[in-house]
């Protein structure tokens, strides 16, 4: 890691973690009103992370996208990005951070524990389908995670609803269970239709780096393992009439399925043919 | 008992199982080391260790899972289902999208989102056009409409869904029409696609046919690796029309349905073998698998000569070492022997040759590469592409542009004349309604 890249990533991380210690009071202590503020801090924790992507682009000459580490970094930017996205476009949203900050926070943190060295770009890497897919699935990644930010949300009001307390009712009043229980399907399937892409892209890449569109490589088959899972929750909603609770704890489990996409697939197959052998 | 079969394998229940049934083989071949995977003799060792568990798996074939017959079943009834599933929607859904405004109206009042404005004399007619103007298409005047936007969407289930069996159906034809084979070729060496020119057992098409036409002289081949990290690798051929292509990682040749792609790299040395006057009496490119610290071996004129390659070779402490995997300064590590007697040992630059008995002399002249190549051909992209294209399509369709409706009535009420609008959306409740009170609000500001 190039030394200006560290004091960005760190810093970014220490950001990150005061806004999630905001969160959480802001949740304990049923105040809400901090929430805006923990949003300007998270703005300037992108602006610090976008630094460290930065350098890491110009250090190594390309985008951060092979390694864990380099997967934690860009994961957690589109993360962070889109969070401030949502809550940019719709101000209730902005508590989405609650759920949002803390994934990013771990799976940076994984990240960096894992192999942060610069490396120059492997050549099996240098593809236009393969940015593509990558792209891809950064943005199905992000979306995935809100739609599991809404779905804490949901839990969390419903939570505080069932406990009847007067402050309850008007927890998060701005956002009604109804929306947010559309928001987990828009979000979902945001995620999904990029997720498809991602597939379709990743195979074009397959073809030309292997020459076989599919040769269930660990990597292919849990990413489609992931995609079918997010197939039956649209099915499981739109077929079977899945709302509400049980969607949200949908929303929450089928995204350790991507996490598992993510990192754990390096983790648990180091056979994979998607390690470069270069004898 | 049949027909309660086939209506529970047409039922929307029977898809969500089978789904998680295709998961749950998936998740086996994720976690189980596949045999495909581990490779063949490692397979073997482990069937010995444990033939309890081999013959559970003999039987189940869960080391082989994604071609295990259970996996098929599985398949057989997903494409079952789909189809049944599709058969009964299809009607359905022509229904829907024809639309019949009558109908529609019938079902007015029954909607999720009503809303009631409050007409001035005269602008009945204005409603209609503005919806028309926010890409509703109306059917029906300002009295009585019946108005939608994105009509065919609901076409898109069945687009996506189908989708499916161009997938199939290309899959199918990539299987069967597949040829595969690895060829081993050092720079300047012509291959005319022969079959015998392939390794061992290239893996012939299961359809009948035989190796793909392609015929190309192997150029040149240029490594790029930088700390230790390959990072490119141009491989220049040249086919029978004179003109040049370039093969990289990522980057193959393709020619009609076959590829030819860059699989793995070696080291291609020409040694010489020179007499006391330094003729040469012998010479070859021996390809040799000598990367990232393997030893190979050859022979000739009856020498058996074990090599070690260092590609930025340095010496340290005396010994034989190489800086990066960089081929900045090549070198040969040799040691010769005949009928297992040593003869001579040395570590030579191109160029340098070392010192046999009787005079005789091992030089390594240049340094050439070769290179494994892999060549595949099959049929059925288009299938695969159009499968692609289509589902992808289809599922913006379906999920982004989702159809929504409203219908209008006029009535007259003490308070003067109203329009009763009644909407509904496909999907989407809340932000639904958002969008419904915003187009309401558009109208009711030119009432
Ligand atoms: C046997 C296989 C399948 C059958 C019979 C089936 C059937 C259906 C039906 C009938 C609907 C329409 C529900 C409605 O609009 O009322 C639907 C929706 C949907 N299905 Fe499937 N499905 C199958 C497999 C899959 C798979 C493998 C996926 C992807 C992972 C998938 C993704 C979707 C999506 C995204 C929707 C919602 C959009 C739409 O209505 O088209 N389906 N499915």
């Amino acid at each position: 890691m190039a030394y200006s890249e560290a004091i960005c990533f760190w810093l970014s991380l220490v950001i990150y973690a005061i806004a999630a210690g905001g969160y959480i009071y802001a949740l304990v202590f049923r105040n809400e009103k901090v929430v805006p503020k923990l949003l300007i801090l998270i703005g300037a924790g992108l602006l610090v992370h976008t630094g460290a992507v930065a350098a890491r682009y110009f250090a190594q000459g390309h985008f951060p996208w092979s390694t864990d580490y380099e997967n934690g970094l860009m994961g957690g930017w589109f993360i962070i990005a889109s969070t401030l996205f949502v809550a940019w476009r719709q101000k209730s949203l902005r508590v989405f951070a609650v759920a949002t900050v803390p994934t990013t926070m771990l799976i940076m943190g994984y990240g960096v524990m894992r192999n942060p060295t610069l490396a120059p770009m492997a050549a099996t890497l240098k593809s236009f389908w393969l940015a593509i897919h990558v792209f891809f699935a950064w943005l199905s990644f992000g979306a995935y995670v809100l739609a599991m930010a809404a779905g804490v949300i949901y839990l969390l009001k419903e939570r505080a609803a069932a406990r009847g307390t007067a402050s309850a009712d008007d927890r998060f009043a701005d956002l009604s269970p109804e929306r947010l229980d559309d928001l987990m399907f828009k979000y979902l399937v945001f995620g999904f239709i990029t997720n498809a892409i991602m597939i379709a892209a990743g195979s074009i890449w397959a073809k030309d780096l292997w020459g076989a569109y599919w040769s269930w490589d660990p990597v292919e088959t849990w990413s489609l393992i992931s995609w079918l899972m997010y197939g039956v929750a649209i099915h499981l909603r739109v077929t079977m009439g899945w709302r509400g609770t049980r969607f949200s704890w949908l929303m929450i489990g089928a995204l350790l399925t991507v996490i598992i996409n993510f990192f754990g697939v390096s983790i648990l197959m180091k056979s994979s043919v998607h390690v470069f052998k270069m004898s | 008992m049949l027909k309660s079969t086939l209506k529970y394998l047409g039922s929307l229940r029977c898809t969500i199982w089978l789904i998680v049934a295709l998961i749950a083989v998936f998740s086996i071949g994720f976690f189980l080391p596949q045999r495909s995977v581990v490779g063949k003799a490692a397979y073997l060792k482990w069937q010995a260790a444990a033939p309890m568990l081999a013959r559970v798996d003999e039987t189940l074939q869960l080391t082989a899972v994604f071609t295990a017959p259970i996996t098929m079943v599985i398949w057989g009834f997903f494409f079952l289902n789909l189809l049944l599933v599709m058969k009964q929607r299809i009607p359905l859904v022509l229904a829907k999208v024809k639309v019949d405004p009558e109908k529609m109206l019938a079902r007015h009042g029954n909607g999720p989102f009503n809303y009631t404005i409050q007409l001035a004399e005269g602008d009945t007619e204005e409603t209609p056009t503005l919806l028309a103007a926010q890409g509703y298409e109306v059917y029906g005047g300002g009295e009585r409409f019946f108005a939608v936007k994105n009509r065919l969407s609901p076409l898109a289930t069945l687009v996506f869904h189908l989708s499916f069996f161009l997938l199939l159906v290309g899959a199918l034809i990539l299987f069967y029409s597949r040829f595969t084979g690895f060829v081993d070729l050092a720079e300047h060496e012509p291959f005319l696609g022969e079959l015998a020119r392939y390794n061992a057992s290239p893996k012939l098409p299961r359809s009948g046919g035989g190796p793909p036409e392609v015929k190309f002289l192997l150029e040149s081949v240029r490594p790029e690796v930088s700390r230790g990290v390959a990072t490119g690798i141009k491989i220049i051929l040249k086919d029978e029309a004179g003109a040049t292509h370039q093969v990289d990682i990522n980057e193959p040749y393709k020619t009609g349905y076959a590829s030819v792609l860059f699989n793995d790299l070696g080291i291609s040395p020409l040694f010489v073998v020179q007499d006391a006057s330094g003729k040469e009496i012998d010479g070859a490119y021996v390809k040799l698998d000598v990367l990232k610290g393997k030893r190979d071996h050859f022979r000739m004129q009856g020498y058996d000569v074990a090599a070690w390659y260092y590609p930025d070779h340095v010496v340290t402490d005396g010994k034989d070492a190489t800086r990066s995997e960089e081929f900045k300064n090549p070198a040969f590590h040799l040691e010769v022997t005949r009928d297992g007697k040593a003869v001579a040992s040395g570590t030579v630059h191109p160029g340098e040759a070392v010192l046999l008995d009787n005079g005789l002399r091992l030089g390594f002249k240049e340094q050439n590469f070769w290179v494994r190549l892999l060549v595949t051909k099959e049929y059925g992209r288009e299938f695969i592409y159009a499968g692609f294209i289509l589902a992808l399509i289809a599922l913006v369709w379906r999920l982004v542009y989702y159809r929504r409706e409203i219908t209008g009535v006029v009535r007259e009420t003490a308070n003067g004349r109203v329009l009763e609008l009644c909407a509904r959306g496909d999907f989407y409740h809340a932000l639904a309604k958002d969008e419904f009170d915003r187009t309401v609000a558009r109208l009711t500001k030119h009432s």
